[in-house]
């Protein structure tokens, strides 16, 4: 039976391939569909961040103009029960046919649940930066396969109030150092507001690899928080809070609000998609993104993809994949996903007139972020323990930003410990 | 007071009350499905606890590692002092608020039933949505902070590891009060009213008359308020998931399983962790009907 | 739990209604009404903040830290009903509690009555065999029950949420046989040699006695399933399908919490749960008494 469903598959698959390497036209895809090979129902399920609903929605409807005889039930739900029901579902064999995840790929490829589409975009996946497509590929008895393909990316930026840098007499930088920033941060440093906000985890990867310290090694597999580069990396940020006074300590920024956006820090890294917050929220100040400071490496920010699959116990294989493929590589289907996210399709991402209407709609320096992102980024959270790691290392991170005294090394070899055995036991 | 004293009444014969025994297997049905349901989960639930399981591959029989490693297991330990402290603080509170209101509202004939529902407004909202409010107020710049920074008081930090766990009791208490008011209310409004004319004919002061009328009589609502609410506070999550305090301050011992299950996908160990729970709200449940002879007054 | 008490005199029901809680009324002291309005503020006061919140915009809320909207609106409630299909979902909601509400005090009355009145082997062991499924947590019992919905066909329709809650639940059997072991055994003997069958005692003549415990279980239980987050969330996949409860989840998103209308929604959703209440209050006044001995 395997075999059937696999040869079906292949055909289905060879087809849509087909037409997608004609083109990221519509008059190509519309010409699949008259084959009547791809038909039915499919359940497509993913987490949702503000804008996204509608986006999807714009989505299936464009896949189903292109698919006439193929619905898409759409089932997006919030972010933290999303995984509780994808598990549920998991376990009694019943998940959608296309969902959606971030980093779980490299778990759940290789332990079946997701269908290998290696084959099925073999002829698409140079139109995605080789960067992004890397994390939904997993080794399966040796063999390299792809279960997952990213459909958006996001980023950490420095994000820079420039009301307050213009008052302060600073003016933005081409380069900058991490000297420079602290110096800059005091000048921003007022009663009621902060001059720099670096939020922990991987709002600190950009800071973090000017010291040349990660969380973990470059294959996921070792936990590096005892080494000497991120002891470096925690003091300086405990002496932003408690020597030099410029940033908040924990429990002192509001959890609610956007602390940049709120006026009560001045520059932070944030995320991109805090985009459309920003340009919708911020109407006292003017801002835009800062260049990252560098140090004696070079900064790499945070940035990866969200990724979406498609169900290896899915019965209609042909139209999940070909959903899938819609959405990473039609042209219309990645023009409606900008709108709350960057793009992956190579020759859109850097499409200058995408980037233009991005940067008119703030931040101005758009570009640099892109750039930054697809060139510069390091997605390090893509290990398989990233939420046991992500509170572990917040734990710490309260541990040693509280206490001007904190044992930084200890409080740093117990972390690593900890998280050492996370990663052991999820293989 | 010799409606206070207990009787003790004949065992009689097992057998079915006449005329019953045809209806009997009808109208235990229903109830006897959700058995069956409960019961089967429960056992298929639990027996995983024997294994290893992420949700994906087969389970794997480790016979009892899982409960091994419990012992030893820190976060375990953390969970379930929190959680001790959770029930130890917020049932006595409740009782003793939510009594104290209820005598308050008894005593009240204008606006009472205003006075019900403004009581109760917390008990209707779901326990996420009670959560989120207060997330909100104890925001670092909520509510709360800025009244007392208004008064001149600074401020507190309210989820810091010292403070995170009173806080949630101080929600907690604040959630379920209202309902406790209304159990103690139509527990005071069932006591005869001649019991309190007899004892003032008698002399006996309004502290008197609480100890020896209302109190007894209100001891079987206490008991039932005690034991339906030691079970609720032992299986505290949804006010802590939302309401989360750092470095495992808020973690509960059902917020420690549903962490285990669906966020390490390890349900042998959170199934272990559940068995672990079951014992302990057994126990508990238990003692308190073993004492309840000490202390609970039955009207007859 | 061995102890048969099946034909104690009720002391309570035998005292004429008009006689109970006559002696306090109207009795309360300045100070006394003092500490109630003290009470109802402290209770209400983060619901006012919440209504006033609500009446921001976003952008309001997000820029400024004061307590206070430089601007009120009314989008938020506007959102609520356009974002998502919230006038469906209230009405999915409905149903399911209603019917569920009405299926589960049918399915406790009866099994309540059989522990109450009823004589048979067995009775205790069955009795604590109820009241121990208060003890298993959800987690336990999630997945397997999720498979065997499933396998009924039931995954994605209202009855995966209804059926379940109209087995009765061990709190409402606990709960009313309480109040049912408090009613002389008289009624019960004088019904059936009126030529009542068992179900029109159940109905004609128990249920209008403990017509005020079946009012507070009927609050409870409509809060229970129409505030339930994980049941429609787990079992229920298509949006127009969900409940009220996960709607509001729509506005959380992964990053970013729309807080103005997740709260307008929150307080549309208390609309239907506070007309419930007032419209059961009036039989609140004994219902809540427990009477009966809890053995």
């Amino acid at each position: 039976m395997a075999i059937t469903r696999r040869a079906l598959l292949g055909a289905g698959l060879g087809v849509s391939a087909l037409a997608v390497l004609g083109g990221c036209n519509r008059s190509s895809a519309e010409s699949n569909t008259s084959d009547g090979e791809i038909a039915g129902e499919i359940r497509f399920s993913i987490w949702f961040g503000s804008g996204d609903i509608e986006m999807w929605e714009d989505v299936i409807a464009g896949f189903a103009a292109v698919h006439p005889d193929v619905s898409v039930k759409f089932e997006p739900l919030e972010y933290d029960q999303y995984y509780t029901k994808l598990n549920t579902q998991f376990a009694s064999g019943n998940a959608p046919d296309v969902l959606g995840m971030q980093f779980q790929s490299s778990i759940w490829g290789p332990s079946g649940l997701l269908a290998p589409l290696t084959e099925a975009v073999s002829g698409d996946i140079g139109q995605v930066p080789a960067s992004l497509t890397g994390y939904g590929r997993a080794a399966v008895d040796g063999t390299e396969e792809q279960f997952a393909l990213p459909w958006r990316f996001v980023g950490h930026s420095l994000y820079g109030n420039l009301t307050a840098l213009a008052e302060a007499g600073i003016e933005r930088p081409d380069t900058w150092s991490l000297d420079d920033l602290v110096a800059a941060a005091k000048k921003l440093t007022t009663d009621d507001a902060f001059g720099l906000h670096v939020p922990g985890v991987s709002g600190e990867t950009s800071i973090a690899s000017t010291f040349g310290a990660s969380p973990v090694s470059a294959d996921g597999l070792t936990a590096t928080y005892d080494a000497a580069e991120m002891i470096a990396h925690k003091s300086f940020l405990r002496d932003l809070v408690h020597v030099h006074k410029v940033s908040p300590g924990p429990d002192v920024l509001s959890t609610q609000q956007d602390a940049f956006a709120s006026g009560q820090v001045r520059m932070a890294f944030a995320g991109s998609w805090s985009n459309p917050t920003y340009r919708e929220g911020i109407t006292a100040f003017d801002w835009d993104i800062l260049p990252n400071p560098g140090g004696e490496r070079p900064a790499k920010n945070y940035a990866g993809p969200d990724h979406i699959a498609v169900y290896a116990k899915s019965r209609n294989l042909a139209a999940a994949t070909a959903f899938v493929q819609y959405a990473v590589f039609h042209r219309d289907a990645q023009t409606l996903i900008a709108a709350t996210g960057a793009p992956v399709l190579n020759d859109y991402l850097k499409d200058a007139e995408r980037i233009a209407s991005e940067a008119a709609l703030k931040p101005a320096h758009y570009e640099y972020f892109i750039d930054e992102a697809t060139e510069n980024g390091t997605g390090w959270t893509f290990v398989p323990a990233f939420a046991e790691l992500e509170r572990l290392e917040a734990d710490a991170n309260y541990a040693i930003m509280s206490d001007p005294g904190s044992d930084i090394p200890g409080i740093l070899a117990d972390l690593n410990a900890k998280v050492q055995s996370a990663l052991d036991s999820t293989d | 007071m010799a409606t206070l004293s207990q009787t003790r009444p004949v065992r009689r014969p097992r057998r079915v009350t006449p005329g019953a025994a045809k209806w009997l297997p009808v109208l235990l049905l229903p109830v006897t499905v959700g058995l069956v349901l409960v019961y089967f989960s429960a056992v298929y639930g639990l027996a995983l606890g024997f294994t290893d399981w992420n949700l994906i591959s087969d389970p794997a029989w480790v016979g009892t590692a899982n409960f091994a490693e419990i012992l030893d297991d820190e976060r375990f330990w953390t969970a379930l002092r929190n959680t001790v402290e959770i029930v130890a603080v917020t049932v006595p509170a409740k009782v003793a608020i939510g009594l104290g209101l209820a005598i308050l509202l008894s005593r009240v004939a204008r606006l009472s039933s205003f006075f019900r529902l403004a009581l109760f407004f917390p008990t209707s909202c779901s326990v996420v949505a009670v959560a989120f409010l207060w997330v909100y107020l104890y925001d670092p710049n909520g509510l709360l902070n800025s009244w007392l920074g208004a008064l001149g008081l600074g401020t507190v930090k309210w989820m810091s590891p010292d403070h995170a766990l009173t806080s949630v009791n101080v929600m907690i208490i604040w959630g379920g009060v209202g309902y406790v008011a209304l159990l103690f209310l139509a527990g005071l409004q069932s006591i005869p009213a001649e019991y309190y004319e007899a004892s003032r004919l008698d002399g006996a002061s309004a502290w008197r008359q609480f100890w020896s009328i209302t109190f007894p009589l209100l001891t079987p609502t206490t008991f039932f308020v005690v034991v339906t609410g030691i079970i609720a506070a032992l299986q505290t999550f949804g006010e802590v998931f939302i309401l989360a305090g750092p470095m495992d301050s808020t973690l509960t011992i059902m917020s420690y399983i549903y962490e285990r299950a669906f966020t390490g996908f390890e349900m042998g160990y959170s199934a272990a962790l559940s068995a672990f729970l079951i014992l302990i709200l057994l126990t508990a449940t238990g003692a308190q009907l073993w004492f309840q002879r000490k202390w609970v007054t039955y009207e007859r | 739990m061995s102890v048969e008490l099946d034909r104690r005199p009720a002391a309570v029901t035998s005292v004429p209604p008009a006689r109970r809680g006559r002696r306090t009324h109207g009795r309360a002291r300045g100070w006394e009404y003092a500490v109630l309005v003290l009470a109802v503020v402290v209770i209400l006061g983060p619901f006012v903040v919440a209504a006033l919140t609500s009446l921001r915009t976003n952008a309001d809320y997000l820029s400024s830290t004061s307590v206070l909207p430089t601007e009120l609106t009314f989008s938020n409630y506007v959102r609520v009903f356009d974002e998502i299909p919230m006038a469906r979902m209230i009405l999915n909601g409905l149903f399911i509690a209603v019917l569920g509400t009405l299926g589960g005090l049918v399915a406790s009355l009866v099994g309540a009555f059989c522990f109450a009145k009823l004589r048979f082997a067995g009775r205790e062991p069955l009795f604590g065999v109820v009241l121990f499924t208060m003890l298993v947590p959800s987690t336990v019992t999630l997945i397997p029950l999720y498979t065997i919905i499933r396998a009924a066909g039931l995954v994605d329709t209202p009855w995966a949420l209804i059926l379940p809650l109209c087995t009765g639940s061990a709190f409402a059997v606990f709960f009313l046989r309480q109040h049912l072991m408090s009613v002389p055994h008289e009624f019960y003997e004088a019904a059936v040699l009126d030529g009542c069958s068992v179900p029109g005692t159940i109905f004609r003549v128990y249920l209008p006695l403990v017509r005020g415990p079946l009012a507070i279980l009927a609050i409870l239980n409509f809060l229970a399933s129409w505030n339930d987050l994980l049941g429609p969330l787990i079992y229920l996949n298509t949006p127009e399908k969900m409940t009220p409860t996960v709607g509001l989840t729509y506005f959380r998103g992964q990053y970013t919490t729309d807080f103005p209308v997740m709260l307008a929604g929150s307080l549309v959703v208390l609309v239907p749960t506070t007309i419930i209440f007032l419209v059961f209050n009036r039989h609140i006044r004994d219902g809540l008494a427990i009477s009966g001995s809890l053995k």
